[in-house]
């Protein structure tokens, strides 16, 4: 089963992913702060939704983290945001991204990013 | 000379005003008739001479019975004994009197006309020039003017040699002040115009002029010998008089006076007029300097063009120095200084949108930073407007710069808030939308259901709320110029498509019709353009609620296309076609239902098209319809600035 790494400080969002994800059958894993990588003996995403907005931490650094380290620069990272088009195309290239995702999104093209990448 | 007689001819004596054979011989009379101011320096003179063995030569004053002075000019030889005495004087007299007034007439006409030319303040100059008249060709000398309000005589100078004499004028004219409606004098001449000349007055013109023994008195204090009263005139108009009067020095006016007083009349006149003129010019200056100096803001002139570093600044006002540190002295002595102290950022489009105004010759107006001596920035919003020559060319540029810091400021706080309160007000409608979507797969699959129906309308609602959100930030945006863009080649006809597909699948009573097409493919930023198309449509179906068709025209002409969205609805009245690109602006009509909207979708669609170098605009009549039109580069070569 695929695993979707859901970084998102809003827990209803949260919520709302994993059960349109797992109704999918993916395995979802959840994390508000963006720590998730910082324990070693967590299971390693296929894929990683990530917010640009959380408290106290920027989406971008931690994108910029996971594609820096060997054992998770191959995860595919979707950015999941708020922000305008135009803002968040500019994230995903300053970070090294992959795809992004505006919020409000609808639910059947999230499915489809998350199909597409893993 | 050893004698003590003295000879002289019948002419000579008529000279000395005598009648010929009428002169006895003797000393004493020839002293009494020479004026006594002259006696000693005569015989100092002649002393002198007989000393030094020499001719004498002199010019000296004397009475004529009738009391004028007359001026003569003498040239004698002494005759010697063997032991050296004089023994003898012969001489020839004539009289000077004309040749040494007319030299005092010119003399005075000469230094009259520098200080006339050669002062703006004419109180001063009228008073420089009756102190000229007393030490030439008058006695006394006096400037009345015509008061505009009071209609009386205002003395604005009066001269004599002596300070005491003065004062008694002045007191004695305090106690009998001029009266107009005489028929002589200054009333006189000031109501006719017409200059007045007494070459000689005797006592008895004195007794018949004076209206009671009291003035008889003062006429013969005064000791007038003669007057000249001449006209100041101003464009047509009397406006006072100078008088020139004889009386000690009982100089007997003659026609030649005449002529002098008049033409210095006329150039004090002149010197009056232009005096007037300039006062008022200054005043008027005075009053913009004014106005000038108490608007918060810069004001500027300069000449040249704005990018190249010839342009000089002319003027610049003195808010400058508190605005941003530099010195006045400092903007005009640098030239080009206003562009060497914008921010690195800003020069360039400062530049290029400063020359733009020069060279269209028209006004606008420019937003960029300036750097104050001690290195902060400061907003500064620039209206200007191209100066031209006379045949019509841009020759330099004015205007006023306004200090808006705190606007910008206050503008990114509101801006800041918006981008936040959308993105707080995204994540709730991102849940809810999610939800919605979820309880839609549960009920999807009976359509028919009244659950499937409402979540259907729900899910709409959330989608115009979001769009409202997007409205919102891109009304912000645009307004600071900061609405981003990404160019790409793109077909239009298939954008087209795709936005009327998903609007007529939510368009209930309207079909949406295309027609025409363009060829090529267009660069511009397709979902922009897509969203200026949606505003358009979406506006055309709202103000058509009772029609059911809009119509979607393309069409390419000169490296242009053209986009038209035709209504048949209720129209828009003239008067707020202009103002319906405006932020903000809603049509309100009397008994006009009210529709929803925040009034700035054309705003923005409207910017969109601006930045993309093309036009926006709308045909339109009341209950006729509207047409709304956007039309721009296919290909345009230019940089779409962000």
């Amino acid at each position: 089963m695929k695993k979707v790494l859901v970084i998102d400080d809003d827990q209803t969002i949260m919520e709302v992913m994993k059960i349109v994800l797992e109704e999918e059958g993916y395995t979802v894993l959840v994390d508000s702060k963006g720590t998730y990588f910082s324990k070693k003996s967590n299971p390693l995403p296929d894929i990683i939704l990530l917010d640009l907005l959380l408290k106290g931490e920027d989406g971008r650094e931690i994108c910029k983290t996971i594609k820096a380290d060997t054992r998770t620069s191959h995860i595919p990272i979707i950015i999941v945001s708020a922000h305008t088009s135009k803002e968040v195309e500019k994230a995903v290239g300053e970070a090294g991204a992959d795809s992004y995702l505006t919020k409000p999104f609808d639910i059947h093209k999230l499915l489809e990013k998350v199909a597409q990448f893993t | 000379m050893i004698t003590n007689t003295i000879w002289w001819s019948d002419v000579q004596q008529q000279i000395y005003g005598l009648k010929p054979g009428t002169f006895k011989g003797t000393y004493k009379e020839v002293s009494d008739l020479i004026h006594p101011d002259d006696v000693e320096p005569i015989r100092h003179k002649v002393i002198n001479c007989i000393k030094n063995k020499t001719d004498y030569e002199d010019e000296f004053r004397i009475f004529h019975p009738d009391n004028t002075i007359h001026w003569i000019k003498t040239v004698s030889h002494f005759y010697y004994d063997e032991l050296g005495k004089p023994v003898r004087m012969v001489g020839i007299n004539y009289d000077n009197t004309l040749r040494k007034q007319e030299n005092e007439a010119l003399k005075f006409k000469a230094e009259a006309t520098k200080i006339l030319s050669s002062s703006l303040n004419y109180n001063a100059t009228l008073k420089t020039l009756a102190d000229l008249a007393v030490h030439s060709i008058a006695d006394w000398c006096s400037v009345e003017m015509k008061n505009e309000e009071s209609g009386i005589l205002d003395l604005v100078a009066i001269s004599h040699k002596e300070p005491e004499k003065i004062k008694w004028a002045l007191q004695l004219r305090k106690e009998n002040p001029p009266d107009l409606t005489l028929d002589r004098g200054a009333s006189k001449v000031l109501r006719t115009g017409k200059p007045e000349f007494y070459q000689y007055i005797s006592d008895e013109m004195l007794v018949q002029a004076a209206k009671d023994e009291r003035e008889l008195k003062l006429f013969r204090k005064l000791g007038m010998t003669g007057v000249i009263t001449v006209p100041l005139i101003v464009a047509g108009k009397t406006i006072g008089v100078i008088t020139f009067v004889s009386a000690e020095s009982r100089r007997k006016y003659t026609d030649y006076d005449l002529q002098i007083a008049e033409l210095i009349a006329s150039r004090a006149s002149l010197a009056i007029e232009n005096s007037k003129l300039y006062n008022a010019v200054e005043k008027e200056r005075e009053r913009l300097n004014n106005l000038v100096a108490n608007v918060p803001g810069v004001v500027w002139e300069a000449y040249g063009r704005p990018d190249e570093n010839s342009q000089q600044i002319d003027f610049v006002s003195n808010h400058v120095e508190k605005m941003l540190g530099y010195t006045v002295d400092e903007w005009l002595s640098n030239p080009n200084f206003w562009l060497t102290i914008v921010h690195p950022e800003d020069k360039e489009r400062a530049a290029k949108e400063a020359t733009n105004i020069f060279t269209s010759k028209q006004a606008g107006v420019s937003r960029f930073r300036w750097m104050t001596k001690s290195g902060e920035s400061v907003w500064v919003e620039a209206h200007s407007r191209a100066v031209l020559d006379e045949k019509g060319n841009s020759i330099g540029m004015r205007g006023v710069n306004m200090d808006i810091s705190q606007r910008m400021e206050l503008e990114r706080r509101k801006d800041d808030f918006i981008s936040m309160a959308s993105h707080e007000l995204k994540t709730p409608i991102t849940s809810v939308k999610a939800y919605a979507q979820l309880l839609h797969q549960l009920f999807g699959k009976r359509p028919d259901d009244i659950p499937y129906k409402y979540l259907t309308r729900m899910e709409t609602q959330i989608d115009k709320l979001t769009d409202l959100i997007s409205d919102l930030l891109d009304a912000s945006k645009a307004q600071q110029g900061k609405l981003e863009f990404t160019k790409e080649l793109f077909d239009l006809n298939t954008l087209t498509d795709d936005v009327i597909e998903n609007l007529q699948a939510i368009a209930n009573n309207h079909t949406i019709v295309k027609r025409g097409k363009v060829k090529r493919k267009i660069l511009a930023d397709r979902d922009r353009i897509g969203q200026v198309m949606t505003n358009l449509i979406t506006n055309a179906i709202k103000y058509s609620p009772n029609k059911d068709k809009v119509v979607v025209s393309l069409s390419e002409k000169n490296n242009h296309f053209k986009v038209s969205v035709k209504d048949f609805g209720i129209g828009i009245p003239k008067k707020h076609q202009i103002r319906i690109f405006q932020q903000f602006y809603r049509v309100h009509e009397e008994n006009n239902k009210k529709f929803e909207g925040l009034g700035i979708g054309l705003y923005i669609s409207h910017q969109i098209v601006q930045r993309h170098g093309g036009e926006m605009g709308v045909k339109s009549k009341r209950g006729d319809g509207s047409t709304f039109f956007f039309s721009m580069p296919i290909k345009s070569g230019k940089r779409i600035i962000n």
